[in-house]
């Protein structure tokens, strides 16, 4: 059973190390056009202030 | 073994003789209940009158192997507790063994659970009776923890017994525990025993004495704490818990990146240049801002050298704080970051712009290149120390329950 944790967790370890130094999903989302020049990006409430 | 016949003088059933040895001193008929004196005669000496058989997988007769040494039943006693057990059920039974090269032992049947016993004539050093809870025993080099004391009262009995046993008899039990190691001292009005007890695997007896009934085994003091999985689980989870601590401390200390370009305004607006050479990893952009009890919005784009733009996001940096109710509170932050790749290496333009901002806010912007983000081994890190402490909690728990007389004891 101990060996299967170890399988298991390993492959784990290797896939987090594949994303991590590959920088998968770790980029912030480009921010859209619509967005951008809109009122919005800001919480509304806060413009009050 | 072999049974020989005898006629109960009460009702005229047969009482079969299993042969028990030469200790036997008093015989059960199984269809009165009278007990009978195997040493005078088999006079009548008392009787369990309309008492049922208490349920269990064992009968008179049945034959097994226990440790290596082959036994035979030759008799049951069936107590129940009163005052102060609270573990387990109110009843158990005993089962007499005897083997003619082994002598006497006991059987004990509780909740499915099997626990084997033998007398001991080794005194312990301490008085058990004196003894608190947890308290430390040492017994034959062997360490137990003081468990509990109650009375025991005879509610059944059949077969063969090396004492005459009269319905509520009463036993006044001390018990320590060592899973599965126990000791007991079983006192009375006239004598004092104590026995040695260890946990049995149930199926291994089941099949030894081929009883076919599976019984689920309930919890005993006896019973060790035994979860295989769960620690296989747990330990190789610590093992790679350290593995991605050492990940993230190495991705934090040698791959945070190598700062490009740092500049600071107080402007709107503003256009900074920088220079990209390891484009293979994440560029971080770092905005430090004196934002107080107010927000900033900036558009920020990055252009590359044929003037397109290769990257753009919106980021808000607000600040709060106050004091209210008698607490000091604040939310949002005076600095944020953004992570973005860039194709190739080169110069690159970054534009900031704070279109809906009345005020100018001074800002810091800090370009690295070469960045990591240890993103994913923190989540691993957190999961695998969630793992890491199953185990732990589950063992907690089981000496909860293991104690839990004393806190009940306590709240009494």
């Amino acid at each position: 059973m101990i060996k299967f944790f170890i399988v298991l967790f390993s492959g784990l370890t290797l896939l987090s190390g594949y994303y991590t130094f590959n920088d998968i999903g770790l980029q912030d989302t480009n921010f859209s056009e619509s967005i951008r020049s809109g009122s919005g990006g800001t919480s509304g409430y806060r413009h009050g202030k | 073994m072999s049974i020989q016949a005898l006629t109960c003088p009460n009702c005229g059933g047969s009482i079969d003789i299993l042969g028990g040895g030469r200790q036997v001193v008093s015989l059960t008929c199984k269809y009165c209940g009278c007990v009978l004196d195997a040493e005078d005669d088999f006079k009548i000496l008392a009787q369990f009158k309309k008492v049922k058989i208490p349920p269990s997988p064992f009968r008179i007769g049945m034959q097994g192997e226990i440790k290596g040494v082959k036994f035979t039943i030759i008799g049951m006693v069936a107590y129940s507790c009163s005052v102060g057990r609270t573990t387990g059920e109110d009843t158990w039974i005993d089962f007499m063994l005897f083997s003619p090269t082994h002598g006497y032992a006991w059987l004990s049947y509780e909740e499915g659970v099997l626990i084997f016993s033998r007398r001991t004539r080794s005194i312990p050093s301490q008085n058990m009776p004196r003894l608190s809870p947890k308290e430390k025993l040492v017994f034959e080099g062997k360490t137990y923890k003081f468990y509990e004391s109650y009375f025991a009262y005879v509610t059944f009995v059949q077969g063969e017994l090396t004492w005459v046993a009269r319905k509520n008899d009463r036993v006044y039990i001390f018990e320590a525990i060592r899973p599965p190691f126990g000791l007991s001292l079983e006192r009375t009005k006239n004598e004092s025993e104590y026995s040695i007890s260890e946990y049995l695997k149930a199926k291994d007896v089941y099949e030894s004495f081929g009883v076919s009934r599976e019984v689920s085994e309930g919890f005993h003091p006896l019973k060790p704490f035994s979860a295989p999985l769960l620690k296989a689980f747990s330990s190789v989870s610590a093992v790679f818990m350290a593995i991605s601590a050492v990940i993230i401390l190495f991705i934090l200390i040698y791959k945070s990146g190598t700062t490009v370009r740092e500049d600071f305004f107080s402007t709107r607006s503003r256009q900074i240049n920088f220079h990209i050479d390891n484009p293979k990893h994440l560029v971080e952009l770092e905005i430090n801002t004196n934002v107080n009890n107010s927000w900033v919005y900036y558009d920020i784009s990055v252009i590359d050298e044929h003037n397109e733009e290769v990257y753009s996001l919106g980021k808000e940096i607000s600040y709060y704080h106050g004091y209210e109710g008698g607490e000091s509170w604040s939310e949002g932050s005076r600095q944020t970051s953004a992570f973005f790749k860039v194709s190739k290496a080169g110069d690159y333009l970054l534009l900031f712009n704070a279109p809906e901002n009345r005020h100018s806010v001074a800002t810091q912007v800090i370009i690295k290149e070469g960045v990591i983000r240890p993103y994913y081994f923190v989540w691993l890190l957190i999961f695998f120390f969630a793992a890491s402490t199953l185990y732990v909690i589950r063992y907690a728990s089981y000496q909860a329950k293991l104690w839990k007389h004393l806190q009940d004891d306590d709240d009494d």
